[in-house]
Order: structure tokens, then C-alpha cells, then sequence
């Protein structure tokens, strides 16, 4: 479970396909000041009691809370768990956030879609501000990096990922970063809730099982790093239980991946299925399991999951990329994620053929020698436990 | 689009979903969470009225009652086959029945059946006084019915309840609207959000969160 602290849904930066974006355009949003220090503190230290879980530091873009305040939230967590996390955009950090984010022991993680025009859907205002932001989020992420705070990426990928060369151009500015010790990071399919930018901006099926191909391909070349989702399903189909809510049931009244403490301290669901614009407070009642009932039960001729082989490890994905934005239908990229299944099931069988998957039936069976992926999980989870000695091997050809 | 009824085929497996009920805001949950039931409970005493004889011929079970009645009702619109526009009466409202928010205990022959509509209206006098105008609100309130795969959802200004419906395949919607609302007057203050789809898209958008505006 995730514990996404969001004071505020403001932002310094306007990405066209921000899951936030339809809860700012019906005005469902927080502002700068508009939140409840005490309320929020307060709820972190019960469900940190209750959980164990440590908070994330989340927005909107966090780093706009005035700065007292961000620090004596980071404050708060760093005495009561003994650890601090934030998501960013970096574009405000300073040199100040960084004595802060060193002294608290912050791990960061950066959104930020890869270099110049790879990230100019994360939009400043005009071209010219876009790229200006950019090269500065860049600058940061750099310091961060060799400040030696814990650092990883989210990227979320677009068509600018398709164009000629981008895919060759994101894999050298990533490997670049992993030379200066990136540890990981993520990479998300766009989920864009207003039909006009589906066009712009989203990849068909078959686009996103190629990219996910070739991106699970370079993350093998980096096996001291760990990348999602590739490590996270090659840990799956192990029976290892990634540290990711999309790969379990979910129910979207009552998220047990993602708890979000809003700016009142009041509890509410993952905003990424809230489509509507509309961040629903938590249901109250005993969980309800309907997704996985009405996917498992449907063929996927009518939007379901009926008889697939990698239902056990899928459940569906996670219910904000569900075909028609309707969380009782399957992911609309169940091609791309079937297909990258099968490509790292293919890799594992190939680097270990006595290997036997979860979904295979019985008790999955680790070889002794390891697996090819990391099974670090990047986050602010402790480490799993590594296995590296198949790290680097050529597995797909 | 298309004027016949709604193209539906029955899927193989039911499922069996336990109803839950999420609140739109803070507010919402505060002002309606505990009256609701008592509005609930006041709307089944109802159950001993007759079935007028125009509507005995055409109980279905559910949900062919609602999608049946919804296109015998004069006025209906259709955004597609499977999507249905209805200005109803609060009095033959059974858009809401799946929570048990219906003063009728029958499937009228149309959303705007008058025999049905009088059966609501004198067991609308009877609920008491201290909860009768929020009953008729809720009943005048947008609502979408919206089933697929057997789940249906209906979405309010102020929660979604999730339920078990028939199994079938595509989504059907049914947008229920209120033609000259009665008791509907200030009840965006209490906790109704904007949306971006019906029916919070009916709603006003507000300047802050709903859930900033915590009670005094």
C-alpha cells in the first residue's frame, strides 16, 4: 500500500495529460494554502500506526506548498517513521530543498518524460518556457543525483516517444543518468481523460508492447538498476509480489494500493481512476472484490479476462487504463502487457529453463542462480532480496 | 441511434457483487450518510400498494422493468441505441430502487404513468414531515443508471452506489432527469460536486474543493 500525502492539487507546470487535470477543470482542486498541517499530521501518525506504511509527499506539485511548510512535513514523517519520500516535478528544487532533503534522508522520485522535446508535453506556458523548464528540471535531477540523495524517474510515455530516434535518445540520456547512479525508475503509458488529447498523446496496444519490449530489453543491460515495470513482472511471474498496486485486484471505492490523505486530513481514494473529475472519499464498508469478479468472468470478447493464462499475476491492470475509462472492462493495453508477459516469461525460460512461473501452476520455484531482473523495487519499501548473477545476459537473442 | 429497444446480449456467469456506497464529499457524507437510511426505510412502507391495472401486464424482472418503462415514456431521447434520456416524475422514479429510494413498489408501464404517479404521491404524504422534502430532493436529483457486465453503478451529484445487476453486454445508460424540480432548491449546498459527466456535470462548478468546507 501506497500513502500518497496531498496537501495540494496545485502546479507550476500544465502537462496536457495529467490525471489531475479533470478534477482542476470542475474546480475539485486544492490550492497553496488551503490545507490543515495538524489535520494532515494527524492522520499520517494513524495510518502509520495502523499500516506502517511512511507517507509520499504528493500534489499536485508539492514543492509549491510554501517552504515551511513542506519542511515541517517532511520533518514530521522523518521523526515518526524514520524515513521521508516525495514526488516531484523538480522544477523549484534548490540548493535548500537539497540540505533538507539529505538531512531527512528523502528519497525522490522525478516525473520527468526524458530530455528536451521528449518532455514538452509536460507544459510550461509556451515552447520556449517548455524547453527553458525542462533544462532546468534536468539541471536538478543532476544535482540530486550527485548530491547522493536516493533518486529515481517516472516517465510517462507518449507518442513523442515514437517519433524517429526518441527511443534511441531516451535509452542515452537514461543510461547517462544510471552512470551518475540513477537507481530506477518507471515507466507509465499515458492515461489522457479528455478525449481530444486520446490522439495527441495515447499509443495503441500495439505500440506499447513494442516500446515495453524494447525499453525491457535496455533494462537488462542495467542489472544493478531496477526498472518498472519489467523487473516488477519478472518478480511477479516469480510469485515475488512486486511492491505495485496495478497487479492486484483492485476496488475503486476502497483502493488498497493507494490511500490518499487529502488537505484536510480526510481520507480518499487513488485519483487516477477519478476520471469524472470527482476524488471519491474512501467507502466505509468491507471490501468489494467486483473488478476481479466481473474480469474474471468475462471473455475478453466483451472487455474481460475470462481463461487468460496470466490472470493470476494481472488481474485486469490497474482500473484508471480500463477500456472506455470504465473499471469493470480490462486494461485497454492487455495486448501490451500480454505481450510483455510473454516476452520476459520467454526471457526467464531462456536464462533458466528449469524455471517454473506462478502462473504455471503450483508453488513458482526461484533458481539458485538467480533471475535476470533486479527485484530491488525502487521505492521507499525495504529492498528485496537481489539476484544477480544472470544480470546482463543476452536473453532474447 | 435507434428507436427500437436496447440491444443487449445475456452473458453466462453472474456475478454476485456486494452494494457499496461512496460519498462525492465530505459534506455530502456529513449532512446525508445517516439520513439516508431513514429516508430508505420510510420509502418501504409503500409495499402494500396495488399495481394499477395499465402497468400489471408489464412486470419484468429487474433490470427489463426500468429499461422497458424508461422506452414506453413519452419524450425519451437517445444519445445512441444503448443510451437513454428520460425527464421523469420523482413520483415514478424507480431509477434509484436498486437502494431502495422508489415511492412506488411496482415497474410502471412509463416513467410518467399517472396512476403510478398518484400511488407516489399519497405515499409521499404519508413519509413524515421531517424527511419528505429530502426524500423528493433525492428523487429529483440527476441520476445515471449505468449497467454492464452485471454491475450497475449509479452515479449522483452526492455518491455512486454499486450493485448486482442482470449480467449483459454493452453498458446500457439511463440518465434520469427531473423536469420542474420542487424541493431541488439549495441542495447543491449540501455537498453536490461537480463532475465532468452527467450528473455532476449538472452541478455548478465550485471554486474549492468540497472537501475544504468543513462544517462550522
Amino acid at each position: 500500500m501506497t500513502l500518497l500525502v496531498k496537501p495540494i492539487s496545485a502546479c507550476n507546470l500544465g502537462c496536457e495529460y495529467c490525471y489531475e487535470n479533470s478534477q482542476r477543470t470542475v474546480g475539485n482542486f486544492t490550492g497553496r494554502n488551503d490545507y490543515d498541517l495538524g489535520a494532515i499530521e494527524a492522520r499520517i501518525a494513524q495510518q502509520f500506526a495502523r499500516t506502517g506504511q511512511a507517507p509520499v509527499l504528493h500534489g499536485g506539485e508539492i514543492t509549491m506548498m510554501p517552504k515551511r511548510d513542506l519542511f515541517r512535513l517532511l520533518d514530521y514523517c522523518h521523526t515518526l517513521c524514520g524515513r521521508t519520500a516525495l514526488q516531484t516535478n523538480g522544477l523549484h528544487i534548490d540548493a535548500e530543498h537539497l540540505a533538507v532533503f539529505r538531512r531527512l534522508e528523502t528519497t525522490i522520485s522525478v516525473s520527468i518524460d526524458g530530455p528536451g522535446a521528449l518532455n514538452h508535453a509536460r507544459w510550461a506556458g509556451s515552447d520556449a518556457a517548455t524547453t527553458r523548464a525542462t533544462a532546468r528540471i534536468q539541471n536538478n535531477f543532476e544535482q540530486l543525483l550527485d548530491a547522493g540523495i536516493p533518486v529515481g524517474l517516472i516517465v510517462i510515455i507518449t507518442r513523442l516517444h515514437l517519433v524517429d530516434g526518441a527511443i534511441a535518445q531516451l535509452q542515452s540520456w537514461l543510461d547517462a543518468l544510471v552512470a551518475r547512479g540513477l537507481s530506477g525508475g518507471r515507466f507509465n503509458l499515458v492515461e489522457a481523460d479528455f478525449p481530444e488529447l486520446k490522439e495527441k498523446y495515447e499509443l495503441t496496444a500495439m505500440e506499447a508492447a513494442t516500446f515495453y519490449q524494447t525499453m525491457a530489453d535496455w533494462a537488462l543491460q542495467h542489472p544493478t538498476t531496477h526498472w518498472g515495470p519489467f523487473c516488477e513482472i519478472a518478480e511477479n511471474l516469480m510469485g515475488l509480489h512486486p511492491n505495485n498496486c496495478i497487479y492486484v485486484p483492485c476496488n475503486i471505492y476502497r483502493t488498497a494500493g493507494v490511500v490518499e490523505i487529502l488537505g484536510t486530513g480526510e481520507l480518499g481514494n487513488c485519483a487516477k481512476i477519478a476520471h469524472d473529475g470527482i476524488p471519491h472519499l474512501r467507502d466505509e464498508g468491507s471490501p468489494s472484490h467486483g473488478r476481479a469478479q466481473v474480469l474474471s468472468t468475462t471473455p475478453h470478447a466483451y472487455g474481460g479476462c475470462k481463461g487468460c493464462k496470466y490472470w493470476s499475476v494481472c488481474h485486469g491492470q490497474c482500473p484508471s487504463e480500463a477500456i472506455d475509462r470504465d473499471w469493470r472492462n480490462k486494461s485497454r493495453y492487455c495486448e501490451a502487457w500480454y505481450a510483455l508477459y510473454e516476452h520476459i516469461a520467454m526471457g526467464l525460460r531462456k536464462a533458466s529453463p528449469e524455471i517454473q512461473l506462478w502462473t504455471e501452476g503450483g508453488q513458482p520455484r526461484v533458481p539458485e542462480r538467480g533471475i535476470p531482473w533486479s527485484t530491488r523495487a525502487f521505492s521507499v519499501q525495504p529492498m528485496m532480496q537481489d539476484a544477480r548473477p544472470l544480470w546482463g545476459m543476452d536473453l532474447f537473442n | 441511434m435507434g428507436d427500437g429497444p436496447v440491444q443487449l446480449e445475456h452473458l453466462d456467469d453472474t456475478i454476485d457483487v456486494k452494494p457499496s456506497l461512496a460519498w462525492c464529499s465530505y459534506e455530502a457524507r456529513e449532512h446525508w450518510s445517516e439520513r439516508l437510511y431513514s429516508i430508505v426505510a420510510a420509502c418501504k412502507t409503500s409495499h402494500t400498494n396495488p399495481i394499477p391495472p395499465c402497468c400489471s401486464a408489464v412486470q419484468y424482472s429487474w433490470p427489463g422493468g426500468l429499461l422497458q418503462a424508461a422506452e414506453q415514456t413519452t419524450g425519451i431521447t437517445r444519445s445512441s441505441a444503448n443510451h437513454l434520456h428520460i425527464l421523469g416524475s420523482p413520483y415514478t422514479n424507480i431509477v434509484l430502487n436498486p437502494m431502495g429510494l422508489t415511492l412506488i413498489a411496482h415497474q410502471p408501464c412509463n416513467l410518467a404513468c399517472r396512476p403510478s404517479r398518484d400511488i407516489g404521491k399519497s405515499h409521499h404524504a404519508n413519509v413524515p414531515v421531517e424527511l419528505s422534502r429530502d426524500l423528493l430532493a433525492l428523487l429529483e436529483m440527476p441520476v445515471r443508471w449505468d449497467a454492464l457486465k452485471g454491475i450497475g453503478i449509479l452515479h449522483t451529484p452526492l455518491f455512486k452506489y454499486t450493485f448486482s445487476t442482470t449480467p449483459f453486454f454493452p453498458r446500457v445508460l439511463v440518465d434520469h432527469e427531473v423536469s420542474a424540480p420542487m424541493a431541488y432548491d439549495g441542495f447543491f449546498d449540501r455537498g453536490a460536486v461537480s463532475g465532468t459527466t452527467f450528473p455532476n456535470n449538472r452541478i455548478p462548478v465550485q471554486k474549492r474543493h468540497p472537501h475544504l468546507l468543513m462544517p462550522e
